[in-house]
């Protein structure tokens, strides 16, 4: 039991922080695309017509993707003022709640998103600028950031529950 | 159910998830949508996607990622060190020279990150052990990395800047332009406190570089280079609004390339240096988006109740003059400050307040400033400002939180001060935006 469980937890990790790495080599390309439009507009004397939505879409990837890789290095921002001065049974206690409420948001976050995915896909729906890109790709990716979220949720909810039983962490500092 | 209990139970709610610890953004959109759904039914979760449509294409957001980006090659690259080299070798020989470039530098490396906490962490990285190996009173050289990392959100580029701008839909441009004046203001002032402190106390600052300048013509012409070619960047990023050449987002990206050619021209860009700038800039961009996402979440279902009339009435049935009111949401946004990001109070203040100010016949400019002057002060409140568990985070053992506390009362009080001067000449931050911008 406890193999299968460290197991989900790693293996969570691994294409959580993957993820995370990967769509963090999008920022270069970000600012290069919003740099280039300076460029082509003053130098080129050409403004282009896609850097606008391209630049946005990148943005949101990044934003939206890197989540999951935040809450698994505990990057996201919260209150510790109580929580630092509680036992770790309580805290224990205290993540499952708290993350139990992120969770459930996170499932209207994807469940929604995919909504709009097929919408979207289903009637051709394109992004309202001049370029006018299909937007159906979008959100079938916010729905993939809020699931990868939610998996990461879940394998921290994990830790907890079994510190919380079994009174020992479930991974090592070194396995974490 | 009325708007004031729906308000009384999303408060308790936020609360409770507050206390818990949970993540900031995912509490908000929770409990936002928990207690939507408990007195709307499912129609409420379909604020969800038109927020995320506003959220991630929002092109003022967009000069997040590109400022943080730029912020971190800079720091990743060593341009803290040659700013606060470059500083000592112009002013080294005064007494408290160190805490005066601490001032100056850690509000341009404040500025360049954006956010207090990067800010105050990155500067008191690299200047609150040269400044106690040297001697340096420990409460002043506390303070002075608190209030000049804390100056960050002040000076342009800023994110909360950004955010009120988005929720407000005022200029970000204008914003920039604005906060000079205060934050010049606020520099002086902090500079002249330390120079009479130093000057009436000469134990609490030895005189002497404290850094390893230099000693050689060519080195030092190195030194004072790359240190104004960092603070050139800065000001080419911001002429590039004022003159209109750019936006505030495409100014970013400007600064990323500036950086990218600064590390080049210093021989000290890696592969390695940019790939860990982008992934810890991923991390931040991503936690501002979640945090922004569940905030405007939370704020449009509130809004949508109506809390936005409910504070309305409520100001007009208080029967006090406007500056009063003014000042009354000053004191809430200090009290949140305490214990929130300065994120989140701008998000859930900046769509509350701002039209209630402008309705008083107020600039929503002016009260976007006070707001982040506000903040500001805030978040170094002890006992429980945020970021006073940064700079203890930072600091050597030995450094008590009452170390901390005491060293910040001083600055808050002169940040305090010049709060009081904006809200009452408002010409302080009008002024230069309305001549340079219209």
């Amino acid at each position: 039991m406890k193999k299968l469980l460290c197991l989900w937890c790693k293996g969570t990790g691994l294409l959580v922080s993957t993820v995370g790495q990967t769509i963090a080599l999008a920022l270069p390309l970000l600012a290069a695309t919003l740099a280039f439009e300076v460029f082509s507009r003053y130098v080129l004397n050409s403004p282009t017509m896609w850097a606008y939505d391209v630049s946005l879409f990148l943005f949101g990837y990044i934003g939206a993707l890197c989540g999951a890789s935040g809450q698994l290095k505990k990057a996201h921002i919260n209150v510790d003022i109580l929580y630092l001065s509680v036992s770790q049974r309580t805290k224990n206690i205290f993540d499952l709640v708290s993350n139990t409420l992120g969770g459930f948001f996170l499932i209207i976050v994807a469940t929604k998103s995919w909504e709009k995915a097929l919408e979207a896909i289903d009637f051709g729906y394109t992004r309202q600028s001049e370029w006018g890109p299909s937007i159906g790709h979008f959100w079938v990716m916010v729905t993939a950031a809020a699931t990868l979220f939610l998996l990461q949720l879940s394998s921290d909810m994990l830790k907890d529950a079994w510190q919380l039983i079994t009174g020992e962490p479930l991974l090592s500092e070194d396995e974490e | 159910m009325s708007i004031e209990l729906l308000t009384g139970l999303l408060l308790l709610g936020v609360l409770i998830s507050f206390a818990l610890g949970a993540q900031v953004g995912l509490a908000l959109g929770g409990v936002a949508m928990l207690i939507g759904y408990a007195t709307w039914g499912e129609g409420i979760f379909n604020i969800v996607p038109t927020t995320i449509e506003s959220t991630l294409f929002s092109f003022v957001l967009l000069a997040i990622p590109l400022y943080i980006y730029m912020g971190q090659l800079l720091t990743r690259s060593g341009i803290g060190d040659a700013m606060f080299k470059a500083s000592q070798l112009v002013i080294g020989r005064i007494r408290g020279s160190l805490a005066i470039s601490v001032i100056g530098v850690c509000s341009m490396i404040g500025a360049m990150v954006g956010i207090i906490g990067a800010g105050i962490m990155t500067s008191g990285s690299i200047a609150l052990r040269p400044m106690l190996e040297r001697g340096y009173d420990k409460k002043l050289a506390l303070g002075v990395i608190m209030a000049g990392g804390g100056l960050g959100i002040l000076i342009p580029p800023s994110i909360p800047m950004i955010l009120f701008s988005s929720t407000t839909q005022t200029s970000v441009g204008k914003m920039f332009v604005a906060a000079l004046v205060p934050a010049l203001i606020s520099i002086t002032v902090m500079v002249l406190y330390v120079v009479i402190s130093c000057k009436l106390n000469p134990s609490r600052a030895p005189v002497g570089h404290a850094l390893d300048v230099p000693k050689n013509a060519r080195e030092r012409f190195i030194t004072l280079r790359d240190g104004f070619m960092a603070l050139g960047l800065i000001v080419l990023v911001l002429g590039s609004i004022i003159t209109g050449i750019a936006t505030p987002t495409e100014s970013g990206a400007i600064g990323v390339v500036g950086a990218l050619l600064l590390a080049i021209m210093y021989k000290r860009f890696k592969l390695k240096m940019m790939k860990r700038s982008g992934i810890e800039t991923a991390l931040l961009v991503s936690v501002a988006i979640w945090i922004v996402l569940g905030a405007s979440v939370f704020s449009n279902f509130h809004l949508l109740m109506g809390v936005q009339g409910m504070v309305a009435d409520f100001a007009a049935g208080l029967d006090l003059p406007p500056i009063m009111i003014i000042l009354m949401m000053q004191v809430i946004m200090l009290l949140l400050g305490f214990i929130i990001d300065e994120m989140i109070i701008v998000l859930i203040c900046a769509p509350l307040f701002t039209p209630i100010a402008i309705g008083l016949g107020y600039d929503p400019i002016w009260f976007g400033i006070l707001m982040i002057l506000n903040i500001e002060i805030a978040v170094q409140t002890p006992p429980y400002g945020f970021a006073l568990f940064y700079l203890k985070g930072i600091a050597p053992p030995g450094v008590t939180m009452m170390d901390i506390y005491k060293s910040v009362l001083p600055f808050v009080m002169l940040k305090l001060g010049v709060l009081v001067l904006c809200m009452l000449v408002p010409e302080l931050v009008t002024w230069l935006p309305n001549k340079l911008m219209g």
